[in-house]
């Protein structure tokens, strides 16, 4: 029996091959480290009603709900909602920007949905209505790098549950003296004046308004803020903190808002924590 | 064959220049920032009397009502005192000590809030104290509440220390109380910002 040999000389079928691993190789690191996480296949979102039933008779009835047209301006309800949620919780994402409006617009992204943000539907507090609040999660971020070197990381804010007013705030960058973390179990006291020269920060957006929480959750009701720093290359090795956090914005802004949101509109000035509502730990090493 | 060995060394050779690439630039590789986010959830909610939306009402293509997020002090005598702050607006929202009071704060994150309060730029014929008391029967999980009425008008008052994040029940409720002292009658003194300080 004679071996018919192929035309096509070895060398080449490895060369093909090695190219075709390359290219597998590429592939699985973009697929890793390139693309967002957005895309998810629809769920439905749970029911929230009252635990508690009424029994009239030898009838139960269950307690009140929340009406499904609460989410109604929210984007559809992802499958895989609890994942991310769970990936973002442990900080296994390292690019929060990277997250799709389908998961952090829901509430459910959000630890303390349940029980208070339930609680703010299905028990408001009768003759009261909420004028504002808003906060930010994940709060604090702790960096660790080199000087010379530039990072991004993100932050969800947010107005707070039962909230119904549209909130008009501007993203400053402050260097607090004194900065903490308390999950974090960071500390940082630092001279403001100085620590300042060492850094560019740049924040998106950085002029928005948050729209209501309570109601029907406003499409806007959450902003994802992406805040880009770059260490300049003259930092000494040490500690720093950095810190975004809402101010009035400006007149021509506030008047716009007015006029569009009459009586809902509220400037997120004159309101503060203590603390910048987002803060950054740098550790230059 | 001899011409094939060669380029399979060729091949080799470049193989492996390719594949120490990440040794080489392993000094790149260790300095790439890391990322550490910690869950910590930092946001509160202030309420004011006044109507309540209904769940899953619009409020985007429908304003709330007549209520506004400002408070007024009316006084019907120059000399008043203990005047209660009602929201601007609406009639029939008006504070009623700590029963209906004009604050109602909650703890909407994960990690426990103080309280603070001061109102800047009063005229000289008019004083505004604060206090406060837990919102709910108990002990708001070991808050600590100022019940005693100081003035914030000259500086920022603590009103409330340790409230922790909402569970539905924990609140504390601000009540503020105004005294007119010879102010002119007729006139519409403000605005002035009350400025809500939290801290950890």
């Amino acid at each position: 029996m004679i071996k018919k040999r192929s035309n096509r000389p070895r060398f080449y079928n490895k060369k093909g091959i090695f190219i075709i691993s390359l290219l597998i190789i590429l592939a699985v690191i973009t697929m890793f480290f390139g693309t967002n996480i957005s895309g998810a296949s629809s769920g439905s979102r749970p029911d929230y009603c009252e635990k508690n039933t009424l029994k009239i008779g030898s009838y139960l009835v269950q307690g009140k709900c929340i009406p499904k047209t609460v989410f109604s301006e929210l984007p559809p309800y992802p499958k895989n909602l609890n994942d991310i949620k769970l990936l973002v919780k442990f900080a296994k994402v390292r690019d929060l920007t990277t997250i799709g409006e389908e998961y952090y617009k829901q509430p459910e992204f959000y630890e303390n949905w349940d029980p208070s943000g339930i609680d703010s539907f299905l028990n408001p507090p009768g003759g009261y209505f909420g004028a504002s609040g808003f906060g930010t999660y994940p709060a604090d971020v702790v960096v660790k790098l080199k000087s010379g070197q530039s990072f991004k990381v993100g932050t969800f804010f947010k107005a707070s549950w039962g909230v119904q007013t549209y909130q008009g705030m501007q993203l400053i960058t402050v260097f607090p003296q004194h900065a903490e973390s308390v999950m974090g179990n960071v500390t940082i006291n630092q001279k403001p004046d100085k620590i300042k020269n060492y850094f560019e920060v740049s924040t998106t957006p950085n002029l928005f308004i948050l729209g209501p929480a309570f109601g029907t959750f406003n499409k806007d009701w959450v902003k994802l803020i992406a805040v880009d720093v770059k260490v300049k290359s003259d930092t000494p090795i040490g500690k720093y903190a950095i810190g975004i956090t809402p101010i009035e914005p400006p007149v021509e802004y506030e008047d716009k808002w007015l006029s569009q949101y009459g009586l809902n509109y509220k400037s997120a000035g004159g309101s503060d924590v203590g603390r910048p509502f987002f803060q950054i730990f740098i550790e230059v090493e | 064959m001899k011409i094939r060995m060669n380029k399979l060394t060729i091949f080799l050779i470049l193989a492996l220049i390719i594949l120490s690439f990440p040794l080489i630039l392993a000094d790149q590789y260790v300095t790439t920032p890391t990322y550490f986010y910690v869950p910590s959830d930092v946001s509160f909610t202030v309420r004011l009397p006044g109507p309540p939306s209904s769940p899953g009402y619009n409020v985007s293509s429908s304003p709330v009502g007549t209520a506004t997020t400002w408070i007024s002090f009316n006084a019907t005598d120059v000399n008043a005192k203990g005047v209660q702050p009602q929201t601007e607006g609406i009639v029939g929202y008006k504070q009623s000590g700590s029963l209906i009071p004009i604050f109602y704060v909650t703890n909407d994150g994960n990690t426990p809030i103080s309280f603070k309060l001061q109102i800047a730029g009063l005229p000289a014929c008019l004083d505004v104290c604060a206090n406060s008391t837990c919102g709910i029967t108990g002990t708001c999980g070991g808050a600590t509440f100022y019940p005693t009425c100081n003035s914030i008008k000259v500086a920022e008052q603590t009103l409330v220390t340790g409230l922790l994040y909402a569970t539905g029940q924990d609140r504390a409720n601000i009540t503020l109380y105004a005294d007119f002292t010879a102010c002119t009658a007729g006139t519409v003194y403000g605005p002035n910002t009350i400025t809500h300080h939290s801290t950890l």
